[in-house]
């Protein structure tokens, strides 16, 4: 057969399609994995209608915290556009990026009218359009809505931008005895509320399951003892008798139980109370260490807590049956360092946020324990990191940190990939715990 | 005696003919081999698998004109993950143009119409 004729029996082959069962196959077994580029053009309006907020920054804010976006900076934007209509497609992809967000701002009959649109410029089409009507004061919120749909959109995840955390700030002014604040905000550190404001200590705020309750520890009558809040409406209970020391409260998945620590004497153990039912607390650790710092297992099947029965405080799991019982002895879940306490699980039950600290080292880092990989990873190289708690998507982790002797807050991707750490200046703050999705707040 | 000789002179023909035809095959297959590099390359840089899709895989057929442009990225063997398979659309459109054989044969042959199997390794 001469090249000609094998020249033209393959375009006869390349011309129909069906007859083209071998063709070439390249494969591709690697990507590139890191933050994705995304622009968010700032949103436009006319003079006399002046936002409170600029929404784009909150977006670009938010994308950018997660660590699974870098938003490219204003000043290289190729353009402005307010419309997904008026962009210029291929200036977009020159500039490397994969989604672009535009909006406009406009004064509305009742309030201000916000119109917005997630494009794709490879693509050349629209990923989203929306059409908000929000008074001033929403404005802020929206971005973080906003944040939370461009990462559902392009992540396939759920976004936890537009969520709450609750804190506790220290206030010392001189010559006067320091203040106790429980606070909420939200998850960027703004629009903070007081939920309570003492002279005794407060402490381990922890969120019922639905939003609405806070548990914490508080001191008054000299004492550390268990609360439960609402949030909205300021009514508290105290859980079980003022002559006891509770501490450590933890609701239970499906918020019907609460797990906490006693101290009774020179012992320390963990107890459950059926918040619905009542009745006597279920002893769930017997033993002469400290066992302390519960947090349940998604599936309300376990705790996990701290405990120094090996010498040194190590994590430990505890199998509960469906009545929150304890079914099992403990089993001790981490080896590695010589200090590993206050853990948060993560929704997914498999990855366990805590303080880790390594042997012959001093730092407190903020680590995550793989439990089906069994490898402990450091996400956080800060040197006094505290009370880790995971968004309610899992992918970021707050924690308190010490910074010139003042506790702030920070947060870090999950998997530590993006290791940017987010300061937030608040005050002397401690004890973070990110809300679940929804939690009902006053903002 | 001279229908012999034209017999061995065609045999020589066609053995150089066939000769010539294997050293366009490999030459084509060499260039073959370098463009399916480059598109590799220029792909693996653009694309961006979804977290955890450790054991997906998916098939799209591209299609491009002259230039390598695509013209159209078609998903042949769903990964069963709709952002799997947007991914790797994605990495396609992203990656355009492609480099093409300036060969025109080669080009027609294998690159104006062409799989590209995605199954990442170890994420």
């Amino acid at each position: 057969m001469t090249t000609r004729r094998i020249t033209a029996l393959i375009l006869a082959l390349a011309l129909w399609p069906a007859a083209a069962g071998a063709v070439l196959t390249i494969e591709i077994t690697d990507g590139v994995s890191g933050a994705r580029p995304v622009a968010v053009v700032p949103f436009a309006h006319p003079e006399d209608v002046k936002p409170n907020t600029d929404i784009a920054e909150v977006v670009a804010t938010d994308l950018a915290r997660s660590g699974r976006f870098s938003p490219m900076d204003r000043e290289e934007l190729p353009a402005r556009p307010q419309k997904g209509g008026e962009m210029d497609m291929d200036s977009w992809r020159e500039a490397d990026q994969d989604h672009v967000l535009v909006g406009q701002v406009d004064q509305g009959a009742d309030g201000l009218v916000v119109r917005t649109q997630l494009m794709d410029p490879y693509r050349e089409e629209q990923v989203f359009g929306y059409r908000f009507q929000v008074p001033q004061s929403g404005l802020r919120r929206l971005g973080h809505r906003l944040a939370d749909r461009v990462y559902e959109e392009v992540l396939d995840r759920r976004g936890a931008f537009n969520t709450s955390m609750a804190y506790v700030r220290t206030e010392e002014e001189s010559g006067d005895e320091p203040r106790y604040i429980l606070a909420v905000a939200d998850a960027d550190g703004r629009n903070e509320q007081t939920i309570l404001d003492s002279g005794e200590p407060l402490m381990s705020p922890a969120w019922s399951p639905d939003g609405r309750r806070l548990a914490y520890v508080s001191f008054e009558g000299g004492r550390p003892g268990v609360w439960v809040q609402t949030v909205t409406s300021g009514s508290r209970e105290r859980i079980g008798p003022a002559s006891e020391s509770r501490s450590a409260p933890a609701f239970s998945p499906d918020g019907r139980y609460l797990a906490w620590t006693r101290q009774d004497g020179d012992n320390t153990d963990i107890y459950i109370t059926d918040l619905e039912r009542g009745g006597d607390p279920v002893r769930v650790t017997r033993h002469w260490a400290i066992d302390t710092e519960p947090a349940w297992l998604p599936g309300g099947d376990g705790l996990i807590f701290t405990s120094d029965r090996a010498g040194s405080p190590q994590l430990y799991e505890v199998e509960l049956d469906d009545r929150a019982r304890p079914v099992s002895n403990p089993e001790r879940l981490t080896y590695e360092g010589n200090y590993n306490a206050s853990a948060d699980v993560a929704p997914d039950g498999r990855h366990v946020a805590l303080v880790h600290r390594r042997n012959n080292d001093n730092g407190f880092r903020i680590a995550v324990l793989d439990r089906e990989r069994e490898g402990l990873e450091v996400v956080a190289d800060t040197t006094m990191g505290e009370s880790p708690s995971f968004a309610p998507n899992g992918d970021m982790i707050l924690y308190a940190a010490e910074r010139s002797g003042r506790g702030v807050l920070e947060s870090v991707s999950s998997d530590g990939r993006a290791r940017q750490r987010l300061g937030m200046d608040i005050g002397n703050v401690r004890e973070p715990a990110w809300s679940p999705f929804d939690a009902l707040t006053r903002n | 005696r001279r229908a012999e000789e034209e017999a061995r002179r065609q045999e020589e023909l066609k053995a150089e003919e066939e000769r010539l035809d294997q050293q366009r095959e490999a030459q084509l297959d060499r260039e073959r081999n370098r463009y399916i590099a480059r598109i590799e390359a220029k792909v693996t840089r653009s694309w961006r698998p979804p977290e955890g899709a450790g054991r997906l895989a998916a098939v799209a057929r591209v299609r491009v004109n002259r230039e390598g442009r695509v013209l159209s990225v078609e998903v042949m063997e769903s990964s069963g993950n709709p952002s799997f398979d947007s991914s790797l659309e994605r990495a396609v459109l992203r990656a355009s143009p492609l480099p093409v054989p300036d060969d025109d044969e080669l080009f027609e042959r294998n690159f104006r119409e062409f799989n590209m199997k995605f199954s990442p390794r170890d994420m």
